[in-house]
């Protein structure tokens, strides 16, 4: 098995669930990312500019509950 | 009578404006306009070539590598932006941070693998990984973005309306849209509805 993706510990009861979103958080990620370069095709600065943070924000969430489930903290 | 003759000063401004600064052939908003192509350009070589070596290997993208893709289309958004709208300093900010994001993810993935006895992923060019490739390339778009932002006069001019120019931007959007519209497709059919699997060997929906 690929050493970085191995899944977390079942939490304890009680416990902080993170590593257990099962959400299609990707799909969404980049289905923001088109939605966001069409509206900077259509001259929307400022929708163009929401919609980026919006993706960003959501990318490095994933990125922190990936890293923090691999590690089994609970922050 | 009065905003009459603001208007007729202002426009002997900018003509006095324009005639005391003749734009040589490199000038800053030139040069901006060629470090946006330059840079828009090695985006979309860098998400070709993934794409490709997906397809051609039939090896389907890491969660890491999905989100290093999505830190470098992040940055072609400021690079998209100064196309369509003209060069700002808050247009080079959005490429920045895709560009940080990118490397962060690559520098996770790097950590996860460059220990010694740790079990590299995925193949090699010259003797690196892609994930390296990939924070080598988010670190020279920061190098690079930082550099262009320092050429103040490139935010003076309007953005030039030739029809080279619309070329570019038309051809810059029909591109990195493609791009993006492939990586949908690409992880809806790798992940499905669900957190995308730890280890992809392969497509979930076409099983």
């Amino acid at each position: 098995m690929h050493r970085a993706f191995i899944r977390p510990r079942v939490p304890a009861a009680g416990a902080n669930t993170a590593g257990e979103i099962d959400l299609a958080m990707m799909v969404l990620i980049f289905a923001l990312l088109l939605a966001t370069i069409a509206t900077a095709w259509l001259g929307r600065r400022r929708l163009t500019v929401s919609l980026f943070l919006v993706t960003l924000t959501i990318a490095a969430l994933w990125l922190l509950h990936h890293a923090t489930s691999l590690l089994d903290l609970r922050l | 009578m009065r905003p009459k003759l603001h208007h007729h000063m202002n426009l002997l401004r900018q003509v006095a404006l324009a005639e005391s600064k003749p734009e040589g052939f490199l000038g800053a908003q030139r040069l901006g306009y060629i470090f946006t192509a330059l840079q828009l350009g090695g985006i979309a070589a860098i998400l070709i070539a993934a794409s490709v070596l997906q397809f051609a290997r039939h090896e389907p993208p890491c969660p890491l590598c999905l989100l290093q893709r999505a830190g470098f289309l992040l940055a072609s958004v400021g690079l998209l932006l100064n196309l369509r709208l003209g060069l700002r300093p808050g247009h080079y900010a959005l490429v920045l941070l895709g560009a940080v994001f990118a490397a962060g993810v690559a520098l996770r993935q790097i950590s996860l693998h460059a220990l010694p006895g740790a079990d590299a992923s995925g193949g090699a060019v010259f003797g690196v990984h892609f994930y390296t490739w990939s924070l080598l390339a988010a670190a020279a778009i920061i190098v690079v973005t930082t550099a262009a932002l320092a050429f103040e006069g490139q935010y003076e001019d309007p953005p030039p309306a030739g029809r080279s120019m619309k070329l570019v931007v038309f051809a810059s959007f029909a591109l990195l849209t493609v791009l993006a519209a492939v990586n949908v497709v690409s992880v809806t059919l790798e992940c499905g509805i669900s957190q995308c699997p730890d280890n992809p060997v392969h497509y979930r929906l076409l099983r």
